[in-house]
Formats: C-alpha cells, sequence, structure tokens
C-alpha cells in the first residue's frame, strides 16, 4: 500500500536518544509506521523496548534530554525541529496524550474544570469562560462521567483512578485531536475499570475517526482492541501487520514467543513455553539482531547482521531472515 | 488431601474505618496451590498477611497443621516461619541492597538454626536449582533483573523448606516472558517438594495457570470458591462472571460493569457488589449472602445461586 503524505501520523526511521554528560543511550533505534485517519495502531512490546519513548517522542516530550533524529509527519508537516510555541499550540490540540497514571497528569491543586476550561481556552476552542466550563461539563459527561457539575468541582485527590482516568481523556479529546496518544491508558486500573475505560476509547474513536496510536505490553488488550499491530523489542519493531494476523499467525520468532509465554486459561495446563533469558536493559542491547541471544531459531549470521524490517506476506513485515525465507516468498 | 492451613470467619476492621477482611474462611490443602484473586482493595493481601502471622485479625481463627497462628508467641511464631514463607511482590525492596543475595539466603537459614558450615552449599544448591549461578551469588540486588531476583526471593523462601509459601502477587512484576519461566520454576518446585502455595494475584489467566483451586474475592469477602477449571468453565458468581469477561484477549462476551469498586470503608448495604451487579435486586440490598455450596468443591455467595438437591 501507498502511504500517502497525508497521513494524520507518520514516523519514518525515528530514533531517539538519550543524552547526559557521561554517556548517551539509544533507546528507539529506527521505528517507521503510518497512522491513518480512524486506524488504530498498537505498539506492543515488555519493558526497555522502547514503546513509550515512541510514543512520547512523537510529542517531543523529552526536550533537550534526548536527541530525535528521522522524521514525524502530521499531514504532511514536520514535527522535529519545531519551536516550542509551535509545539504547544500541537500538543493538546491536534495530537493529544492520555498517560499511563492519570494522578501525575493532573494539576492537584486546581479542579478538574478549571483544568479543561484551560485547555479549551489555550486552543480557542472556547474563547469565553462560561462558554468553556459548559463544554467542559458536556466533555465530562461524553466520557460517561455520571456528575459532570460535581465532577468538574471536584480536585483530582477526590476521584477514584478510574473516573481520573475519564477526566483525562475529556481534556485529551477536548479540542478534537486527529491523533490520540494512549500509552498503557489502562495499566494503573483495575480489569473491570479497564473494560470501561477501553471501551470509551473505542467508542469516542468511532464518533469522531481520531487516529489513536495505543501503547501496551498486555496482549490480550492488543487482541481485544484491534486495528494493526507493532511489536518491539530493543527499540525496534520486529513485526508490524493488522493485530488479528500478527497474534494470530506470528511471523517473528520474538511475537510468537511472547504469546506461548502466555497462560491460556481453560486450555490443558503444564509447562508455558518460556523464551529464555529476559529483555535486554536500554543501553545493552546486543549487536546483530537484539533477540537473537534468546532466540530458538537464531543462526551464527543473526548476532552479527541487525535484520531490517521487510514485507513477508500482503500487509505485513517482520525483521528476521528466519521467517524470510520461511514463509515470506514475497520478500523484498 | 488434608489441610495444612486453615483460616475461620476472619475479620480485620483497620483503623480508618475500612473493613479490609470480612468473614473469610479459606483451606490450604498440603501440596496444593490456592489462588486467590480479586482487584485492588478486595483485601486478598490483608488475608496473605494475616495468614502468615504478620498482623492480627479481629476475630476469626487461623490454624497451620492443627495450631492457631494468633494464639502463638514469638518463639512459637518464629518456629512457624521456616514452614511458612512468603514470596513478596517487588524483591528490591524485600531484598537487603546492602547484602549480597548469598548473605540474604544464609541470613534466613541462621534465623532458623542452620549450622554455619551447611549454609554455603545449601545456598548454591538452591540458587541452582532457580537458575542463578555461583558467581551471581556474589552479586548485589542492585545488579540483578527482576526476574533473576525474583528467583533468589524463591530461593530465600525455599530455603527452610516450608510447607507453605504465600505468593503475594509474586509474578506481577515481570516481563510476560520472564513471568512464564517463574510460573514454571514454581510448578516444578511444587512437584519436587510437595509445598503448597497460596497464590495471591490480581491476573486470573496466571491464577487460573496455576492454582488447583481459586478464590474470588470482592470487598473483603470471598464471594466463590471452585477448582480452577470449574470457575472458568461455569463461574456462579456474577462479580466472578464479569471479572472473567473483562479480563482481556478472552473471547468472551464482555460484560462491562457500570461504576467502580465502592469505598471498602462506607460499604453498600447488603451484598457489597449489587451496586454494581447486573442481575441485582431488592433483596441483595438485605444480607451479603453466605458462600453456600453449588456443587462438590464449588461454592458462591449469591441468592441467585441454588445448593442442588442431591448434593443437600
Amino acid at each position: 500500500m501507498s502511504t500517502s503524505s497525508v497521513a494524520p501520523l507518520q514516523v519514518t526511521s525515528l530514533t531517539t536518544t538519550f543524552v547526559s554528560r557521561h554517556r548517551s543511550v539509544d533507546v528507539v533505534r529506527g521505528v517507521s509506521f503510518t497512522l491513518r485517519r480512524g486506524e488504530t495502531m498498537m505498539l506492543l512490546g515488555e519493558s526497555g523496548s522502547g514503546k513509550s519513548v515512541t510514543a512520547r517522542s512523537i510529542m517531543q516530550l523529552y526536550g533537550a534530554s534526548a536527541k530525535l533524529g528521522g522524521s514525524v509527519t502530521m499531514n504532511g508537516m514536520e514535527l522535529l525541529g519545531m519551536s516550542g510555541s509551535e509545539l504547544r499550540s500541537l500538543r493538546g490540540g491536534q495530537v493529544a496524550l492520555i498517560p499511563q497514571d492519570p494522578t501525575g497528569a493532573l494539576d492537584p491543586l486546581r479542579r478538574i474544570g478549571a483544568q479543561l476550561v484551560e485547555v479549551l481556552n489555550v486552543h480557542g476552542v472556547e474563547t469565553t469562560k462560561p462558554a468553556a466550563r459548559r463544554r467542559a461539563e458536556e466533555l465530562l459527561a461524553m466520557v460517561g462521567i455520571p456528575d459532570p457539575k460535581r465532577v468538574a468541582d471536584s480536585y483530582p485527590h477526590q476521584l477514584s483512578g478510574g473516573m481520573r482516568q475519564r477526566a483525562v481523556i475529556a481534556i485529551a479529546v477536548s479540542c478534537d485531536p486527529q491523533v490520540l496518544i494512549a500509552d498503557e491508558p489502562t495499566t494503573a486500573l483495575d480489569v473491570t475499570v479497564q473494560a470501561q475505560i477501553l471501551e470509551l476509547i473505542v467508542e469516542l474513536q468511532q464518533r469522531s475517526g481520531t487516529a489513536v496510536l495505543m501503547v501496551t505490553h498486555d496482549v490480550g488488550v492488543a487482541r481485544d482492541f484491534g486495528g494493526r499491530i507493532g511489536v518491539m523489542y530493543a527499540g525496534k519493531l520486529v513485526e508490524e501487520g493488522p493485530a488479528a494476523q500478527v497474534l494470530g499467525d506470528p511471523k517473528h520468532p520474538y511475537t510468537a514467543g511472547l504469546l506461548a509465554a502466555l497462560p491460556t486459561p481453560g486450555v490443558e495446563r503444564g509447562h508455558l513455553r518460556s523464551i529464555v533469558g529476559a529483555p535486554p536493559p536500554v543501553g545493552a542491547f546486543p549487536a546483530g539482531c537484539a533477540f537473537a541471544p534468546r532466540c530458538p531459531q537464531a543462526r551464527p549470521s543473526c548476532h552479527e547482521q541487525d535484520p531490517p524490517l521487510v514485507d513477508v506476506a500482503p500487509d505485513r513485515s517482520a525483521a528476521c531472515p528466519v521467517v524470510n525465507t520461511t514463509v515470506g516468498e514475497r520478500a523484498a | 488431601m488434608s489441610a495444612l492451613l486453615e483460616a475461620t470467619g476472619l475479620n480485620k476492621t483497620f483503623g480508618n474505618g475500612v473493613r479490609a477482611v470480612a468473614d473469610v474462611s479459606l483451606t490450604v490443602n498440603r501440596g496444593e496451590t490456592l489462588g486467590v484473586v480479586g482487584e485492588s482493595g478486595c483485601g486478598k493481601s490483608t488475608t496473605g498477611k494475616i495468614l502468615l502471622g504478620l498482623l492480627a485479625p479481629d476475630s476469626g481463627d487461623v490454624t497451620f497443621d492443627g495450631e492457631s497462628i494468633p494464639a502463638m508467641n514469638r518463639t512459637q511464631l518464629r518456629a512457624l516461619r521456616a514452614r511458612l514463607q512468603v514470596v513478596p511482590q517487588n524483591p528490591q525492596t524485600s531484598l537487603n541492597p546492602r547484602l549480597t543475595v548469598r548473605s540474604s539466603i544464609e541470613f534466613n537459614l541462621r534465623a532458623h538454626g542452620v549450622a554455619r558450615a551447611e549454609r554455603g552449599p545449601r545456598v548454591l544448591a538452591l540458587l541452582d536449582r532457580v537458575g542463578l549461578t555461583a558467581a551471581q551469588s556474589e552479586r548485589f540486588p542492585h545488579e540483578l533483573s527482576g526476574g533473576q531476583l525474583q528467583r533468589v526471593a524463591i530461593a530465600r523462601a525455599l530455603s527452610t523448606s516450608p510447607d507453605l509459601v504465600v505468593c503475594d502477587e509474586a509474578v506481577s512484576a515481570l516481563d510476560k516472558s520472564v513471568q512464564a519461566q517463574v510460573l514454571n520454576l514454581l510448578a516444578d518446585l511444587q512437584h519436587e517438594t510437595g509445598v503448597a502455595f497460596l497464590f495471591i494475584s490480581h491476573d486470573l489467566a496466571v491464577v487460573e495457570h496455576i492454582s488447583d483451586r481459586v478464590a474470588v474475592m470482592y470487598l473483603g469477602r470471598v464471594v466463590e470458591v471452585a477448582s480452577a477449571e470449574r470457575l472458568w468453565d461455569a463461574p456462579q458468581h456474577p462479580y466472578t462472571t464479569a471479572l472473567l469477561s473483562a479480563t482481556p484477549g478472552q473471547g468472551r462476551e464482555r460484560i462491562v460493569l457500570h461504576g467502580e469498586l465502592p469505598s471498602p470503608a462506607d460499604p453498600p448495604s447488603g451484598c457489597g457488589f449489587r451496586t454494581r451487579c447486573p442481575v441485582a435486586e431488592d433483596v441483595c440490598a438485605g444480607e451479603w449472602p453466605a458462600l453456600i455450596p453449588v456443587a462438590p468443591a464449588h461454592a458462591a455467595a449469591c441468592v441467585h445461586v441454588k445448593t442442588p438437591a442431591t448434593t443437600g
């Protein structure tokens, strides 16, 4: 499929390097994907895989502590290298973030309503305070808060975790963003509340056609959410494609190993097929294919050459020479 | 199978009015794994602490091998701890950061009166069993990964050959690919030593995988107990059903519960689940229903469940 330059979000060869006085650490090492209008893209990975850093690099939330490379465009407009004021009008407007921890995202000293009003005013959605206040209450009702007036007058600590995350989502969608980035939006919540929040995100997406980039470590969440999925390992995408296909018929040995390691209730018990070792820590990614030291199918060459992400089936790509020769006759 | 640990009618209310545990009765048999599952604030960890003798219940009793834990004095508790160990959620904070992992385990052996000459070889054998090398035994906790630390915590817990190990969210902090290794290790160790586990977790898929029987808790109470297979295939309590359906990626029809867990300091009258229950009726506001048998080795606490006539 040709990737048109007017996609709401196009990420090309994104690299993120954290720099300190003593050393620099590559965390994201060349990630590319396209998010189309109304589409969902999941970044799935374990800790240290660079999934959250990828999402936050798109919004350039690391400031001077990180060096970004490659390109991130929204509707064809390059975001990397934008000035602070340009970025400020973009963030919360065209692109909004739902963070993992709603408590840290809200100002503890200001009422929920005031925090919503501020966003609406800053981005010029509502220019007067009373209008913004009315809109704030509408937004709170829209995200399923039963008594929006009371919640608007509440401080964050007066709300439960689930309600706080709803309030954060209300802020995130307040300016009708074209791209919504959800960074593990339900990880801090209990499963029954998680189900509510995921449902809410789907509902809002269907209503507005927002493109959603969601970061998760939870295969179950990725499976339920659908859309496209990008599996990350050691700062790179190792596999990409439609979620149902990737999770139903994984091509990369890491994806296959991760799925096999999950306990599947209702199926015969016994040993889980674990992957040997642990994900490499950031800053100590192995040379060659980073997964090779844990890979049951690794060849000697895997420890030297890092395979690129190539097409292995229609609409699917993987970064592994083993799958490319066994299943990917189409491989470029 | 005989009962190793029996808790009857446990109650615990904290000073801030939170009724964390209410009328909880549980049995762990020798060599089995009892899973305890529930969302945050359901009282599962408080129950674990009471069972470990780390927290005194307001009322109710816990017997370990026939002896009452709350009635024990310090000397007796100390002796008990060799047989009743714990693997906590976060090994980063449960291991002394200034001791090598070998010293941490030796410390445990010394506390339980193992002779000095015997300690060294035993530590190495234990670490070897959980998959760590002799070189790793000289490392400090900050030099090891989360999965390795959890192996150390398991080795330490098993060092005194306990009869029961309470695993409180023992694999929750681990990456999935590492979690599988630790779950396999626990299963192997149980097979080899006959140790029983009380496995506390919020993750139903993990609990179902590792447990023989599972107790589901809500607002401080056990609302359903059954074998893992039965709970998964034929849940009886509406909360269990909703919890199963909310576990992502199972392809079950999703029952989205409205609202959130009520505060344990101010629970609703009657059945605590009625405010979120899709099948609640007026009668549910009366009293919290008792846990009644619905099938052999399967009990649930809901007015909608019936005891089959045949089982009386």
